[in-house]
């Protein structure tokens, strides 16, 4: 599982690293072939749309892998991280919880459209978490 | 300026992906690179150990790269006893 972020440095030392799967492990080695697959984290639609971020196609142009999801970038994934809890407990309905639910299943053979989850709240809703934190 | 102008500047991704491609392109170019070093200098040391005995440790390989020509300097040394035979 190659784990990348739509950054040049980043992009960079995944292309490295599926270099080394393809060459150093012992499948490598033994001349079979490795599984591999692509997530690309901390991803921001409406900033690839205006051009400000790579897109998942160039990420995807470059490194050629299966994509197995795209985890949208998140103020949960840092709060969650802050007190020691990966994300998909410690928010199971944030938006990078529900990718990584998703990528789950593509893992266990389901065809799960590919889509990036947004965090869409109501005002209400929002006006109600403001208050409760 | 137009407002064509202001977003060209604003878009930064297009260059992130030149930036991107140039360096993965020399990196890539980089490591093939270096494996055919290992495999040349495991090659033509295996032919040159069929009639001299040579001591790995004391083998130099250089690769320097020009603008046009690149060159791969083997310096091998080899034992005292090399000349005498060759001359008997």
């Amino acid at each position: 599982m190659v784990v990348t972020n739509p950054e040049v440095s980043s992009v960079r030392d995944s292309d490295r690293i599926i270099g080394l799967l393809d060459s150093k492990t012992i499948k490598a080695e033994k001349g079979e072939t490795l599984e591999k697959h692509l997530i690309l984290t901390r991803y921001d639609t409406a900033r690839a749309a205006r051009g400000d971020m790579l897109k998942v196609e160039d990420v995807l142009e470059i490194l050629s892998l299966p994509l197995l999801a795209i985890i949208p970038d998140s103020q949960d994934v840092l709060r969650a991280s802050n007190v020691g809890c990966p994300v998909t407990l410690n928010s199971p309905l944030s938006a990078p919880a529900r990718a990584y639910a998703d990528a789950v299943r593509r893992l266990q053979g389901e065809a799960v459209p590919m889509s990036v989850p947004t965090d869409r709240r109501s005002f209400l809703d929002k006006f109600f978490t403001r208050r409760a934190a | 300026m137009n407002l064509l102008s202001f977003l060209k500047v604003r878009q930064t991704a297009p260059q992130a992906r030149e930036r991107l491609q140039l360096i993965i392109a020399h990196e890539r170019a980089e490591v093939g690179r270096s494996q055919l070093v290992d495999l040349l200098r495991e090659e033509i040391l295996a032919v040159i150990a069929k009639h001299i005995a040579i001591d790995r440790d004391k083998v130099q390989i250089r690769v320097e790269q020009g603008q046009e020509v690149s060159t791969l300097d083997l310096d091998i040394e080899l034992p005292g006893s090399f000349h005498q035979k060759k001359a008997a």
